[in-house]
């Protein structure tokens, strides 16, 4: 910046720190109240300060779960999620790549309403047509499946317009100079192209890793058996009975543990994460 | 090695645009031709109609003796160095040079040898096992007609390769292909705008426009005598001085010769005049000098016309006492103008245009 | 639609690299969102044994229908609040990281992570510091003689909802705030300097005008994250409650339809907003081709 205004400068940093502790003071009470025991939940006030069942808090949870809440151990959930959202960013990922390669490097009849149909499904979130496409899931008998909670979230419009956008800034003469090195289309891919989207593709990966984990309605709506749940929509479940049966260090310790993943990717990958989710929304 | 003949190709982009017409031409065998002529003309498309990175419309191209006009770019055995390069960025420059040999399933032991010997002529043994990102441009330049040189095609094509180079460079490298090209003795079609890098790669020059030929010849005789009024104005720097001869100025400056009926334009070189008459019959041009800009070895200097508001182009030897402002006398020898009709754009002492 | 210049010869071969994109697409989205359009056309009797076609019937009621007027007017304000609070505070956010140099990283870490967390979570978070019986928000409030309980109060249940999606997408608009404030060319801000103005001056006079691409981008989003992806947030903290106070559209949807298996109307209201996102996204992308002219 150009002046040396030292009160201008306090200022900046007073904003960001009271930023960031707003930002962070949720999360800091739900891990506080993580740590402690169950009876510390019946006085008038959250405990501010940590306690001493960390450890045991968040074992039984990841081992036992609370079954009167329905729920599994978080164990199993959070494979379950795993499972999901790894399944779900690589297939989008892998089916919006060969698509927008179809539609850069192809010139075919119904290119353009290939592109079309894709395209509609940014309009389509699952929230406006629930009740059919849980029709169409059952009718598939993949209610209670992986398949079920991964297959029908994998199309990608937005994965696919990040490819198509990069596809299109990769030099025309370098597949004209495969071409006459004698590769083929299917070589070209492989041996050129996808090298050179080896960060996008990274990129890609983090933001949709994130999206997959998230997912509530879906995994709400097409998993009834417990061995199915997500960590996400099993700790709605926790939630909904703590109120009743105040058990806040047991839901807390799940929520920590359903935020850990994402949250570290996020942190670990910062540089990708910022450049996949700045990318794909254009 | 090979030929390539060209006979009646055209191309017509979306059944409207025609970049192409009816246009036929010779490549003999080991000769290095240049493609010139301005943006739009046509000889981009063309090289890539030889290369098979565009389709043909109508005609034949044949590599060899064999027409290629159905043939993938990687059937045709031909090996292209583009403008930007276009090296894969993610693999070394020995990854670059095998590829293409790769591909075609050439042995390890033949690869190996004909990557080394490219290495080696082209200096660029030490780069060997870099990325294109970590060279400069003229080595990634090199690289690119390695790349070309490893595959021992029949032809080598080349499109602006060196328009991406620094004028020091472009000259550098210049004089690197023409000396490749003469050792490998490939044929060779080369595309640039650039006149003076046309003129002195060239055996055979051909100087397009719109999507036609102008002229086929070697550098030197289009030069000394271009046939028609665009390639008089393309080629040479400064340009050719065109001079109409409608009105007082040019019966005046032309009244004392002979010129063939039709003339109507007539061309002369900046280093055709002179400031001193000469003994056989000339042209004369009086006016103002209006700029001299002194280039080094010559000097370039611009006249006003009398009477007129057209310029004049002189090009002096060495530095020049001229001064700008100064009135101005300059003369051309009949033998070193150049007759020409605007409307058939073509010179009118040649037999054919003058029956 | 662009292409390259040259293309691959092949005909067959980009059918089957389109295959289960449009597999996927057709039987996953097209095809229910079909069916939900014919839905909102038809009525099922109570038993479900009859389907009646009855033209714009489900429309009708809707439209007169006070509960869902209500839910328009909740929604307009939930999405409303959501993007002015959470574009404001990430625009100070973000000017503020902007004047930092050493430390950019490190606040930038620090702020961005409640993007990975999920809406159900955000919820459950918040739902936690304001529970009336224990929760620190009521608590503090109650000091200052504020008493909170949004599971009676519609107006307190409408407040969490909005701070608390406002609090998920602080990160997001942060991040496209930071990369508008970067895009700013500095030497437009040293002519301005130059020009005399302070920095106060120069950010409302030059750095927020050549924001306004980004501003608009992000309108555009937060309405749309603020109706569609914060049902999970509304489904763990109010659940639409109390008396419909917080009942959004998108949580209506899927209230009357998986709840009340009402399918009708479900659907019409499925469509309602279909026409909405169509229209979003419409504005979104004749935006975006504005602005690679820019």
């Amino acid at each position: 910046m150009i002046e040396n205004r030292p009160f201008l400068a306090f200022l900046t940093h007073l904003v960001l720190i009271v930023g960031v502790v707003v930002v962070a003071f949720p999360v800091y009470l739900a891990f506080i109240a993580s740590t402690h025991g169950s009876g510390d939940f019946m006085r008038g006030l959250v405990p501010l300060l940590p306690g001493p069942h960390m450890i045991e808090n968040y074992s039984y949870m990841f081992n036992v779960g609370l079954s009167t809440a329905g729920a599994p151990p978080l164990s199993i959930m959070l494979l379950n999620s795993l499972v999901m959202a790894i399944s779900i960013a690589v297939g989008k990922i892998i089916i919006s790549i060969l698509s927008a390669y179809a539609i850069v490097y192809f010139k075919f009849p119904f290119r353009l309403l290939a592109f079309w149909t894709i395209f509609i499904t940014l309009m389509l979130p699952v929230e406006v047509r629930i009740i059919p496409t849980f029709k169409v899931v059952s009718d598939l008998g993949m209610l209670n499946s992986y398949p079920g909670l991964i297959i029908p979230l994998i199309a990608s419009a937005t994965a696919t317009f990040l490819f198509r956008q990069f596809f299109l800034t990769v030099p025309d003469e370098l597949m004209e100079a495969a071409r006459v090195d004698g590769a083929g289309p299917l070589k070209f891919f492989r041996d050129i192209l996808l090298p050179l989207s080896r960060t996008n593709i990274a990129a890609l990966f983090v933001i949709l890793f994130i999206y997959g984990w998230v997912q509530y309605l879906w995994p709400l709506l097409v998993t009834t058996d417990s061995k199915y749940y997500t960590v996400v929509m099993g700790i709605k479940r926790l939630a909904a009975t703590a109120d009743a049966e105040p058990q806040w260090n047991f839901v807390m310790a799940a929520v920590m543990l359903a935020m850990l993943p994402p949250v570290l990717v996020v942190i670990l990958m910062q540089r990708l994460f910022v450049k996949g989710l700045v990318e794909t929304e254009k | 090695m090979a030929s390539i003949d060209i006979k009646g190709v055209k191309k017509v982009y979306s059944g409207t645009v025609t970049a192409i017409h009816n246009l036929d031409l010779s490549i003999p065998d080991g000769q290095l031709v240049v493609l010139v002529g301005p943006s739009g003309c046509g000889k981009s498309t063309l090289l890539r109609m030889i290369a098979g990175l565009e389709s043909i419309t109508d005609g034949t191209i044949a590599i060899d003796g064999a027409v290629v006009n159905a043939k993938e770019p990687a059937e045709r055995d031909i090996a292209m160095v583009f403008q930007n390069y276009a090296l894969y960025p993610h693999m070394t420059v020995r990854g670059n040079l095998e590829y293409g040999l790769k591909n075609r399933g050439t042995p390890r032991d033949e690869i190996d040898r004909r990557v080394a010997e490219a290495a080696r002529i082209l200096e660029i043994e030490p780069f060997l096992d870099r990325r294109p990102r970590q060279l400069s441009g003229g080595q990634r330049q090199r690289v690119a007609m390695g790349r070309a040189i490893v595959r021992q095609p029949k032809a080598f094509l080349f499109d602006e390769p060196l328009s991406n180079l620094d004028a020091k460079l472009r000259g550098q490298m210049r004089i690197e292909i023409k000396r490749l090209q003469r050792n490998l003795a490939t044929t060779s079609v080369y595309v640039t705008h650039d006149q003076l890098e046309a003129m002195t790669l060239a055996d055979q020059l051909v100087v397009m426009n719109g999507g036609r030929i102008e002229q086929v010849g070697a550098p030197i005789s289009i030069y000394e005598r271009p046939e028609t009024l665009f390639v008089a104005g393309f080629i040479g720097s400064p340009p050719m001085n065109l001079m109409p001869m409608d009105g007082a100025l040019g019966a005046q400056a032309f009244a004392s010769l002979d010129l063939p009926s039709g003339t109507d334009v007539v061309g002369i070189r900046p280093d055709s005049l002179v400031v001193s008459q000469p003994q056989t019959p000339s042209a004369s041009f009086s006016g103002t000098v209006e700029l001299v800009e002194p280039v080094g070895g010559e000097s370039h200097v611009h006249m006003r016309l009398a009477g007129s508001s057209d310029i004049m182009i002189i090009s002096v030897p060495g530095r020049t006492e001229i001064v700008e402002g100064a009135p101005m006398t300059v003369y051309a020898k009949a033998g070193d103008l150049h007759p020409f009709n605007h409307q058939t754009g073509k010179r009118t002492d040649t037999p054919a245009a003058n029956p | 639609m662009q292409a390259k210049r040259t293309v691959f010869p092949n005909k067959i071969l980009p059918y089957f690299l389109l295959l289960p994109q449009l597999a996927v697409t057709l039987i996953f989205f097209i095809w229910p969102a079909l069916q939900a359009v014919k839905s909102s056309f038809e009525r099922e009797d109570p038993f479900g044994f009859r389907t009646t076609f009855v033209w714009f019937e489900n429309y009708r009621r809707l439209f007169i229908d006070p509960l869902y007027l209500s839910s328009v007017g909740k929604t307009a304000i939930f999405a409303f609040s959501v993007t002015l609070l959470s574009m404001s505070l990430s625009l100070i956010l973000a000017v503020a990281v902007n004047r930092v140099l050493r430390t950019n990283r490190l606040y930038t870490t620090l702020l961005v992570w409640p993007y990975a967390v999920a809406p159900v979570v955000v919820g459950i978070l918040w739902w936690f510091m304001f529970n009336p019986n224990i929760g620190i928000a009521p608590y503090l409030l109650r000091g200052l003689g504020i008493s909170w309980n949004h599971r009676v109060d519609g107006v307190d249940a409408m407040i969490l909802v909005i701070i608390a999606a406002s609090w998920k997408q602080i990160s997001y608009n942060f991040l496209f705030f930071v990369a508008g404030l970067q895009s700013v060319p500095n030497s437009l801000i040293e002519a301005a300097a130059i020009d005399g103005a302070g920095p106060f001056k120069r950010f409302w006079t030059i750095v927020f005008p050549l924001l306004a691409p980004t501003t608009f981008f992000l309108l555009i989003v937060n309405i749309n994250y603020a109706m569609f992806d914060t049902f999970g947030i509304i489904d763990a903290t109010t659940q639409g409650g109390p008396a419909q106070a917080t009942n959004t559209l998108v949580y209506k949807v899927y209230s009357d339809g998986f709840i009340g298996l009402n399918i009708g109307s479900s659907s019409a209201q499925s469509v309602v907003l279909m026409i909405i996102v169509i229209a979003l996204t419409a504005i979104q992308f004749r935006y975006v081709e504005r602005r690679i002219q820019y």
